[in-house]
């Protein structure tokens, strides 16, 4: 059944598994990407390592179809929160430094002012 | 008898202590498992050496900030900090997902390692993947809520 070789390998069940494998940490990359879609850098590179991942999975095989769909959608909007705030903080005046508190609270009081 | 190089003695203790093996999908999430554990282990160990509270080092989300709206993360490290002072309430108001992940977290963990180790029967592989759906359903939820109880009702969460 399959095609197996004189060991009794199954490669087409070797190479679902691998997909999935790949379905499940696009899954992860993209529930990181959620929760940290504040942090900037660290969501965008999540999204796009949930995005990758994703479609891989998805052109490869059918296994964790869905993980890899849940993955894309949440890294999606991982990506679009962060970018956002990136596009934002350079219209108003300069990338945020989040290592420098008063910058940040500089910024925040010019919008305010606007 | 020529001597046993030192990889397969490692192999050979890791072969009597790891009876079974786990199925595909709980091998990777048991290895994140690890990696997170590992992780937090450095922070505490970080903590104990040199004074350096991580949970502290974060700084104020810009999202938050700017907009004055709930991301989906915020609460978090609140609600982190609260677990740690066993303050569970308070936790739970904070960020409710986060006390749902990690009961999920400590239950799959040990169970994949009495399984691993003693052959303890456990649910078939890949059956977490269902409590990390509910774990991710329940960071939208508490998300959208905050966000309604805010825009329609006026009521910031972190008061």
């Amino acid at each position: 059944m399959g095609d197996t070789d004189n060991n009794g390998i199954d490669y087409n069940e070797a190479a679902q598994d691998e997909s999935k494998v790949f379905a499940i940490i696009s899954l992860v990359c993209g529930i990181i990407s959620l929760i940290c879609s504040c942090c900037g850098w660290l969501s965008i590179i999540a999204a796009v390592a949930a995005g990758v991942l994703g479609f891989i999975s998805i052109s490869r095989h059918e296994d964790g179809k869905g993980m890899a769909i849940a993955g894309i959608i949440c890294g999606g909007i991982g990506l679009v929160t962060a970018v956002s705030i990136l596009i934002f903080s350079a219209i108003t005046g300069g990338i945020i430094n989040a290592a420098d508190p008063d910058a940040l609270e500089n910024i925040i009081d010019s919008i305010e002012n606007m | 008898m020529p001597p046993i190089p030192m990889h397969w003695r490692i192999l050979l203790i890791r072969s009597r202590i790891c009876k079974n093996r786990l199925g595909n999908t709980d091998k990777l999430l048991y290895e994140l498992g690890l990696v997170a554990l590992g992780i937090s282990i450095a922070a505490v160990l970080l903590y104990f050496c040199t004074g350096i509270n991580v949970l502290r080092i974060s700084y104020p989300c810009v999202f938050n900030k700017v907009t004055h709206l709930c991301c989906p993360g915020c609460g978090g490290t609140r609600s982190l900090r609260a677990l740690l002072r066993g303050e569970f309430l308070k936790s739970l108001y904070d960020y409710p997902p986060l006390m749902f992940g990690v009961i999920v977290y400590i239950v799959f963990m040990v169970r994949c390692t009495l399984y691993i180790i003693f052959g303890v029967r456990k649910s078939r592989d890949g059956a977490i993947l269902k409590y990390i759906y509910i774990f991710l359903g329940l960071v939208i939820a508490q998300w959208i809520v905050k966000l309604v109880a805010q825009i329609a009702f006026g009521y910031y969460w972190f008061l």
